[in-house]
């Protein structure tokens, strides 16, 4: 398995684990005291993990969209290599919508 | 217009971001009589509507998958 995957993999787990802990402290570790606010969020924190995920997502591709720049000389380029392409495939019988 | 769409995009996931931390985790802190809480609808609502969201998606990208697959069949 690769070495990011891998860190990643185990990043997760300690996460779940702490997660799972956080739950089943009552049963756990019976007296430990743990501030109410903590049991009051728990239940909702992959939850909230999911939104903030997709949210970070959506903000990288609109900032990347923002960001780049147009390159007019690649588009002509481009075009003119596929309309080379197409009039070739036609020459030699292959058809093309 | 390509910027006009990422800079939507980034406005949206912001808002989103920000709505739904409050709403999710900062609520619990603050005690009944403090005026934020009418902006947020009940907090159990902050559970239901993004399961509803992903149960909604996750179905309309089965049934696009259902109609791709059923295409190809009928092309055979």
């Amino acid at each position: 398995m690769g070495k990011r995957a891998q860190s990643i993999l185990l990043v997760f787990a300690a996460g779940t684990a702490a997660w799972v802990l956080l739950m089943l402290h009552s049963v756990l570790i019976p007296f430990v005291p743990v501030p109410q606010y903590l049991d009051e969020i728990a239940p909702v924190l992959p939850l909230w993990l999911l939104v903030a995920f997709g949210a970070y997502s959506l903000a990288s591709i609109g900032y990347a969209l923002v960001t780049f720049g147009d390159c007019p000389e690649a588009y002509m380029s481009l075009l003119k290599e596929i309309n080379e392409a197409k009039t070739d495939l036609k020459r030699r019988g292959v058809q093309i919508d | 217009s390509d910027r006009l769409v990422g800079s939507a995009l980034l406005l949206i996931s912001v808002v989103v971001f920000v709505y739904y931390t409050t709403w999710a985790l900062i609520l619990p802190l603050l005690d009944e009589s403090n005026s934020i809480h009418s902006f947020f609808p009940d907090r159990v609502w902050a559970v239901r509507l993004p399961v509803i969201l992903l149960v909604a998606g996750g179905s309309l990208i089965a049934a696009f998958v259902a109609s791709v697959l059923n295409k190809s069949k009928k092309k055979k």
